[in-house]
Formats: structure tokens, sequence, C-alpha cells
């Protein structure tokens, strides 16, 4: 800085150079310890064995080998047939061999498939990704919303507050709630639903045959979104919306307004691009911590299950750190997110760059 | 000066302030939403509250050793439906009959509990029949009838209206006052009446709200009106499942359709929570936990944050680069080796591990370091003419003149500690050290969990939350527009 130019090594420098890493150090040592070297720490670990108790043992590619290729398996070929009873059943198919001592008999057709050597972790990645289908919609959501508190109407201090609560509550207590919400038979939203619904027909009667949503395989990722709406929609985006609209410069709207245009033309051509940095950044934050979310929803409300349906990555590391202690496979598929991560972020950059006006 | 009343304005040609319509529509609005609040729990008032919504059902069990010509009261025992009944010495049977004290308002016919009796303090309970459609009266004939006490319990169930008489015994029948059928729809139209005479005030009230606002100024304002009321139920209605449940007796979540209103209230889930699990440790241990590490993150990264934005030293720059570039990097990665290292130095089990290493926060002095940038530096340079030392011009000028960012830090800080989870989930063993988070856990690990109770816990943990929310509202809404939360 060219103030200080002029005394290089006067006391008055020294003693401010002295103070400034005097005053950085309780936080820079804590950033060493806690952050910057577990991260060298935690590359190294992807590259080993470990399960704490033992030293770590140097594996080279081993996990991440585990983790992201194939091979080849004969795997045994099944048709599906109806039985006598008229219900589908899958057969085994088998060949007639002649052996070389002239016996024939019955094997097992076979065919060469690739497979993926850790099969679970593709499919919790498709989880993870599958989770990240409530963004787009709860950024509209969200747009939507800061487009109509955008009104100069008395009292949205007050809606605000209520849109608000449910994102302020995240935490164990919510995601008890949305289970018991999400019980088959006692929870609020089939009952809900069975006496809407149920009256004109649409909703099964007994309650043996209501959908399960949390407890059901097919239902519970989407109904994980479900909750991520109610919780995001009125949140952190809609007010930074809210304060990108703000300061969206009125005088662009009177002058389209004395062209004639339209409020989708207005909304078009000058609101959205206008308050596109603030989608980019949202999109960015939320496709960052969307990928490393689904950790508490998956412990407390569905354990990962059913049948691994709605265990993410972030579930996946939890539980092979913590509850099998296998450090080095943990800290790899951390190491694969941090890679996901960062490749969608340079993406982001490059290609929503061109789009977004600054 | 004199006020002139509506028609001598009108005659002047002054409107009145809202049109015909638009009041119209403020009053449907209003009424729509408390008459419909009051359709929606129709059932349940008319079920739990014998329908003139302002009756209690409270059976009280009633005896009869001299076949109905005169009935005792039986005593409450153990739980407000089970009654006592002493011993009758030579006497083989007791009737037996429920009687409603307010029964003359609720009418017999509604009656809709069944009495069941034991002769062994409740080993066994054998079922009483009904003599007639509507009351229940029976006789019981206990084994031990003549010779020990006996209990009568009362049990809530649908009115089953054709019972028959057993043909072994001679019943007794209780008389029934006969201008009980005669008085009940008076009594419902009654009830009915004071219902919407408490909606409909509410109801105008929100109509005055809303006209006041200026909400239906034009199409477009009632049009967001009607959308920001049903959106905020949507938000809301969860939380209100929330603490209709927490009231509820264990009965009372175990059937399969909606029930808003508690009842009977159980107070005692809030005992429960207390008594089942230490929750006021829990609750301890979390204020203890988010306390201090607010109060350390604030204050290091503040320092480090002032140094970075104004004190000249070598590397400054290079080390608040690496400080950013480490913001991207997901927090599952840097877990796994500070795990480790708090195994290997012995802190697994300790407050040590949790408030540490989330005392030193990259994102607070990335953020507070911005906000420092944007202060002028007069007033510092004022301060260090008149000799005022570094330590001195962050603490009594940088501080004070940054008092929204350090609030709003703080807040998110606190926020983010009260509802962390899986550190303390990994680090903790000892449910005494437990914060509620994770102590929150110790509700479900019953086969099947008690929901009223959980609930009841769940909503105590989150009042604080609201509380901080609704106090630091400002600070929140700046915060998120300055970018102070991640994700």
């Amino acid at each position: 800085m060219p103030r200080y130019e002029h005394k290089r090594w006067s006391g008055d420098r020294i003693r401010e150079m002295l103070a400034g890493y005097g005053y950085i150090t309780p936080n820079f040592l804590g950033f060493l310890a806690f952050i910057s070297i577990p991260i060298i720490v935690s590359f190294y670990f992807a590259f080993t064995e470990y399960s704490v108790l033992t030293p770590p043992k140097w594996v080279g590619l081993r996990n991440f080998k585990e983790l992201l290729s194939f091979h080849y398996e004969d795997v045994p070929v099944f048709v599906t047939e109806k039985n006598e009873k008229g219900l589908e059943v899958q057969r085994l198919v088998t060949k007639s061999v002649t052996k070389p001592d002239g016996a024939i008999v019955q094997e097992p057709v076979t065919e060469r498939k690739l497979r993926p050597n850790d099969s679970n972790f593709y499919y919790f990645t498709y989880n993870t990704v599958f989770l990240l289908i409530g963004i787009p919609l709860g950024i509209t959501t969200s747009l939507c919303m800061a487009l109509i508190m955008n009104q100069k109407i008395r009292g949205i201090t007050f809606w605000r507050t209520i849109y608000f609560l449910p994102s302020v509550t995240a935490g164990v207590a919510v995601y008890m709630l949305w289970a018991w919400i999400y019980d088959p038979q006692k929870g609020l939203l089939n009952q809900f639903l069975s006496s809407t619904l149920g009256y004109i027909g649409l909703f099964p009667k007994d309650p043996a045959d209501w959908p399960r949503w949390i407890g059901s395989a097919a239902l519970a990722k989407p109904s994980l979104v479900l909750m991520g709406l109610w919780s995001a929609m009125g949140g952190y985006n809609m007010i930074l919306y809210l304060a990108a609209l703000q300061g969206v410069d009125p005088q662009l709207y009177e002058a389209a307004m004395i062209d004639g245009a339209s409020s989708w033309q207005k909304f078009w051509n000058i609101t959205w691009p206008l308050i596109s940095p603030t989608t980019f950044f949202i999109l960015v934050m939320a496709v960052i911590g969307g990928l490393q979310g689904g950790f508490m929803q998956a412990y407390i409300m569905t354990q990962g299950g059913p049948q691994g349906s709605t265990t993410t990555l972030a579930y996946y590391i939890f539980n092979n750190a913590y509850t099998w202690f296998h450090m080095g496979k943990a800290a790899a598929i951390a190491w694969f997110l941090f890679a996901v991560i960062f490749i969608l972020t340079l993406l982001n950059w490059r290609y929503s760059g061109r789009k977004v006006n600054y | 000066m004199t006020s002139l009343s509506r028609k001598e304005l009108a005659q002047f040609g002054v409107k009145r302030r809202h049109s015909t319509a638009k009041r119209t529509v403020a009053i449907v609005y209003g009424l729509c939403l408390t008459v419909g609040v009051l359709i929606i729990l129709r059932p349940e008032l008319v079920e739990k509250f014998g329908l003139p919504l302002l009756y209690t059902t409270k059976a009280q069990v009633e005896y009869s050793v001299d076949d109905g010509v005169t009935w005792q009261s039986a005593t409450a025992a153990d739980g407000q439906d089970t009654f006592a009944i002493p011993a009758q010495d030579g006497k083989k049977t007791v009737a037996l009959r429920a009687r409603d004290p307010k029964a003359p308002l609720r009418g017999l016919e509604e009656t809709n509990v069944t009495l069941e009796f034991s002769g062994d303090s409740g080993a066994k309970w054998a079922k009483c029949e009904r003599a007639k459609a509507g009351a229940v009266d029976c006789q019981a004939y206990p084994a031990e009838a003549g010779t020990s006490a006996m209990l009568v319990r009362v049990m809530h169930e649908a009115p089953k209206m054709a019972a028959v008489a057993p043909e072994t015994a001679a019943m007794t029948v209780a008389a029934q006052p006969s201008d009980v059928t005669a008085n009940l729809p008076a009594a419902i139209t009654k009830a009915w009446i004071l219902a919407l005479l408490s909606a409909v005030p509410i109801g105008l009230f929100l109509a005055w709200v809303v006209l006041k606002l200026g909400y239906l100024k034009s199409g477009a304002t009632t049009a967001t009106l009607i959308f920001f009321t049903l959106f905020g139920l949507t938000m809301i209605v969860p939380f209100l499942w929330m603490v209709s449940t927490a009231f509820k007796t264990q009965e009372a979540t175990d059937i399969y359709k909606i029930q808003w209103l508690a009842y009977p209230i159980r107070w005692a889930n809030f005992y429960d929570v207390f008594s089942r699990v230490p929750f006021a440790r829990f609750y301890l241990n979390t204020v203890f936990l988010a306390s201090y590490v607010t109060l350390g993150s604030v204050f290091t990264s503040a320092l480090a944050a002032y140094s970075f934005a104004r004190l000249e030293f070598p590397g400054r720059d290079k080390i608040f680069m690496a400080y950013l570039a480490t913001m991207m990097i997901p927090g599952a990665v840097t877990s796994i080796p500070v795990f480790v290292l708090m195994c290997k130095i012995g802190w697994v089990d300790s407050y040590k591990a949790i408030i540490i290493p989330s005392m030193f926060s990259a994102y607070g002095t990335f953020m507070l370091r911005q906000f420092f940038m944007t202060l002028p530096r007069d007033l510092e340079d004022a301060a260090k003419i008149d000799g005022c030392s570094l330590f001195g011009i962050f603490w009594r000028i940088i501080v004070p003149l940054s008092k929204p960012a350090v609030a709003t830090l703080t807040i998110f800080t606190f926020m983010g500690e009260w509802n962390d989870f899986m550190w303390p989930l990994i680090i903790l063993n000892d449910p005494n050290k437990m914060p509620l988070q994770v102590g929150l856990q110790f509700f479900r690990s019953a086969e099947t969990p008690d929901m009223n109770v959980l609930m009841c816990a769940s909503m105590l943990m989150i009042v604080p939350v609201i509380i901080v929310f609704l106090l630091g509202q400002r600070y929140f809404v700046e915060g998120i527009q300055l970018g102070a939360v991640k994700g």
C-alpha cells in the first residue's frame, strides 16, 4: 500500500505487522488444525485403508476403484412367465450340456454383464441427484413469492415471518414432525387426503392401502423433496430475490410501460435478466448444499431406507466413517463429492456466466 | 367544530372510504377463515364436547345394590375413567350405569360409552351388556361381587344402538329423564349460536384489518391476499399439527382420523418429556455449547477479519485466499481427520471436541472482512493520531460500527449451533453431555415412540429458535442479503 511506502521498516510498520499476525493467530491456528491440515490428511486417507484402531495402510487407488469402476460378471438369465394362477413368476433359463463323460445335465444360461463394483454407490449418487429436483421447483416458487411480496402492501413483515418459520426451525424437531405427518395411518397427510380425495373416490378407503410415503421405496424420495419444498419455499431464497427485485431500477418499468409492454414482457425482458445474478447465486449455492445434503433426513426419518432409497452420499459417508469405520473409503467418497461440486461450479461459472447479466 | 355524519358527508360528494363491494369481500374473507375453522372442527366439537360445544364428556359411574331403586356414585380410582365400588356383603349382583352430569343437555342417545367391570382388581375385564339403546346400564355378576371391591371402567366407543338384554339376568334399567330428547334441539341451536357469535366478531375483525391495510385496493392485491393466506396456511398447518399432538393423550394420537383438538388435554406430556430423558440437561447442554461456540467464533473471526481488512503484513492476501479456497470443500472432507484427531488426543465424548473445532470459522472471517472493508478509514486515522492502540481501534471503533454484521453473524452462528446435529452425534456417547438435537433421539429408541411426548419435546425445542428469530428478524433479513448464509 502506498500509504506506508516511505517508512518500510519503521516502528509503526513493524508493530502493525506483529499485531496483524497476532490477531489472525487464534483463528489461523484453528484454521490450520481443523480445516486446512485435515483437508490434506483427508486426501491422504482417501488412498489408504484405515479403521482408526490400526495405522492407515496405503492402498493406492483401490478405494476409488471399489467405488467407481465396473467389472464383468456372469449373471444367470431369468425370464418372466405367467404361472397357472396367472401370477408373474421368474424362471431360471437352463440349457442342456453334455459333459465329457456323456451325461447330460441342465445348467443355467448365463450372460456376461457389466456390473459396478459397488452398486450401492451409484444408487446413492442417483438418490442424491434425484433430491436435487426440488431445487428448480423451490427457486421458481421462491421467485413467485418474492414477486408477489414485492408489491407496496402493508403487513409484509407479518407474512414474511410466517413464511420464514419453516426454514428457521430446520432441525431434528422438524424432521420428526414430518416423519409424523407422513405416518401411513395416523399421519396428517394421509388423513387429510382420505377426508378430501376420499370423498370423491380418489383415495383408497382401507387404511392398509394408503400410501406409505417415506415408508415406501417409490415415494420416499418425492416425499423428502416435498418436505424440502415446504421448508425452502419461503426461506432464504425468497428474501434474496426480494432484495434483488427491490434493486431493480423503477425507471425501467416506467419506460416499458410507456412503450406499452405487458406485465409478462416486463418480467421477461427487465426483471428476469436483472435478477439473473441472484438466480445464479441461489442455484450454485443450492446445488452445492444439495449434493452434500440429505444426511439428517436419512438419519432421522428413514435410516436411509426403505431399501436404501433415501441414502444420499452424505449419509453413505457417515455410515462408512462412523458406523463401519472405513475411514479410507469415506474419505474417498467425500473427495468424489468435492470433485463433483468443483466440476459443477466450474461449469456453472462457464456456461451461466454468459447469460448472467452483472 | 362539529363532525359531520356520513349522510351529510355524502351530500358534499365525499365518498365512503371503502365501497360496499370491498366491504363485502372483506367480510366474506374474514368469515370464511373463522367459520371455516369452525366447520373443519365441527365433527370434533360434536364428538368431544358433546355437540353443544360447551360441555365436556365425563361419565360418572353409579351403582345400585337394590335393583335400581337408589343409585350411589362410585368413587373415581386410578385414572379418570376407572371407578371403584366397595365390597357389598351379601349382595350377589350390582347394577351399573354411566351418567353424564351434563346429560340433560347432551341427550342420552348420544352417549357413546360402554362399561367394563372387573372383580379381580383389574386383571380381567368383562363387558357390561347394554340394557337399552343409548343408556349404559347393566347388571354385573362378578364372581366375587359379594365379597370384594369391584372396579368399573368407562370405555369410549361408538354407540351400539342394538344391544340385546341377556336372557339369563333380570336387568336393572335406570329411569332416565324423559324430557332429554325434547331439550336437545334447543340446546344444539343454543350452542351453535354461541359458537357463531364467537367466530363472527373475529371474522369481522379480520375483515376490518384487511380493509385497513389496503389489501382490497385492486384485483391484484386481493389475489395477493388470497395467495398469501393459502400459502401461509400451508406453512403453519404442520406446526399446528405439532402443537395439537403435543397436548394429546397417547390414545388420541392412535386414531385413524384427523383430530385437531387435543381432548382431553394431557399436561403430563410436559412432565414426561423431562422425566423420560434428561431433557433439562439436554437444554442446558445446548445453551452452553451454542453460547461458547458463538462467543468464541464471533470473537476470533472478528479479530482475524480486522487484521485481514486493515492491517498490513506480508502474506496477508495469500492467507486470505487460502481461507476462501477452503470454503468450497464439503464438511465431510474435514470431519473425518478431525474425528481421528479427537480420538488420538482423547477428546472424544467431551465438550472440548465440539466447541473448539467449531470456534474457527473461515466463513465468519470472510463475511466480517467484507463488511469491515466497507467502513470509512477516517475515524481510525483520527483515533491513531490520538494515540489509540490497534486493539483499541478494533474494539472501540470497528466493532461498534459493524454492529449489524456482528449481530447477524452472532445470530446465524447461534442458530446453526443450536441446530447442529451431526458433529455432536459423532463425538458424544454420554447421554448426559448431549445437546437437544441428539438427545431427542432417545424418544425414538422405543419401538413405537409416543408421538405426543415426542411432539411435545419437539415443540419445546423450536420455541427458543422462533423467539430468537422474532427478536432478531431484522438482522436475519439483512444477513441473508449480505450473503451471510451458506447454501
